[in-house]
């Protein structure tokens, strides 16, 4: 059998689709976990991901955030929280959920199972704090220029932002992946 | 015309996957984890609905206009 792009696919025995079915539950457990701590995590619980993502927004806009303790982190000069709400969690689950599924199908062993696991919750973390990161940036500039925005409402502009940042993010990682999965070796040739 | 409709089908082909993925954590699972279906629930859901789909749209017609 060969696909659309002229590679051999090996036949799917019913271990492999059972190890993938496997697979599916445990990411869906893994974002059904991130979610319920998401949920009841304080700001402070959340410092594996607020604090490299405001060092790096920080850092971007040349500004500096402090903890500050049941916020978030801080920047006095921009008077700007990054809180709870905005520690790209969601970003995170629907990135991994969403790499998990691009690479179901190079999953041929427990070995690859793992791996495309391991690599998909780690690259949806970098990449939550990149993309997020960005929206940071992004929204203390629009929070430094409302004259250029004044016919919406701040927290519209907030929004739109977040949403065309968020998607954005999703499709550029899902792009890289499918590159990276081009260049890689074929289907049929993975362990 | 075949070929703007083509290339918009593409797009949305392209970007199927992480409107999904979107989707499914702004919109299914706020609404399967028991989020109340507020006037300001629907109002951000229908934000949240329709940004993507445009902004899939806007890169087409910005392609379109860079690549005749």
């Amino acid at each position: 059998m060969r696909t659309a792009a002229g590679v051999a696919a090996p036949a799917l025995g019913g271990g492999v689709v059972k190890l993938r079915f496997v697979v599916l539950a445990v990411a869906v457990l893994i974002a059904w976990g991130l979610k319920r701590h998401y949920a009841d995590a304080r700001a402070e619980d959340l410092a594996w991901i607020l604090a490299p993502t405001s060092r790096l927004a920080g850092a971007m806009a040349g500004t500096t955030f402090m903890p500050e303790p049941g916020e978030g982190y801080l920047s006095r000069e921009h008077l700007f929280v990054i809180a709870k709400p905005c520690a790209g969690v969601n970003f995170m689950v629907a990135a991994f959920g969403m790499l998990v599924l691009a690479r179901l199908h190079r999953i041929g062993s427990l070995t690859s199972a793992a791996r495309v696991l391991g690599a998909s919750l780690v690259a949806s973390y970098g990449a939550a704090v990149l993309v997020n990161a960005a929206r940071i940036v992004g929204a203390l500039w629009l929070a430094a220029h409302p004259i250029v925005w004044s016919a919406w409402g701040a927290a519209e502009i907030h929004r739109l932002e977040g949403i065309t940042v968020y998607f954005g993010g999703l499709v550029v990682l899902c792009e890289m992946v499918q590159w990276l999965g081009r260049r890689a070796v074929p289907v049929g040739r993975t362990s | 015309m075949s070929r703007p409709r083509s290339r918009i089908g593409r797009a949305f082909r392209r970007t199927a996957l992480p409107l999904a993925s979107y989707y499914a954590v702004t919109l299914a699972l706020p609404v399967a984890g028991g989020a109340p279906l507020s006037g300001a629930f629907l109002e951000h859901a229908l934000v949240v609905l329709l940004v993507p789909p445009l902004l899939v749209l806007g890169a087409c017609a910005v392609r379109s206009a860079v690549t005749p």
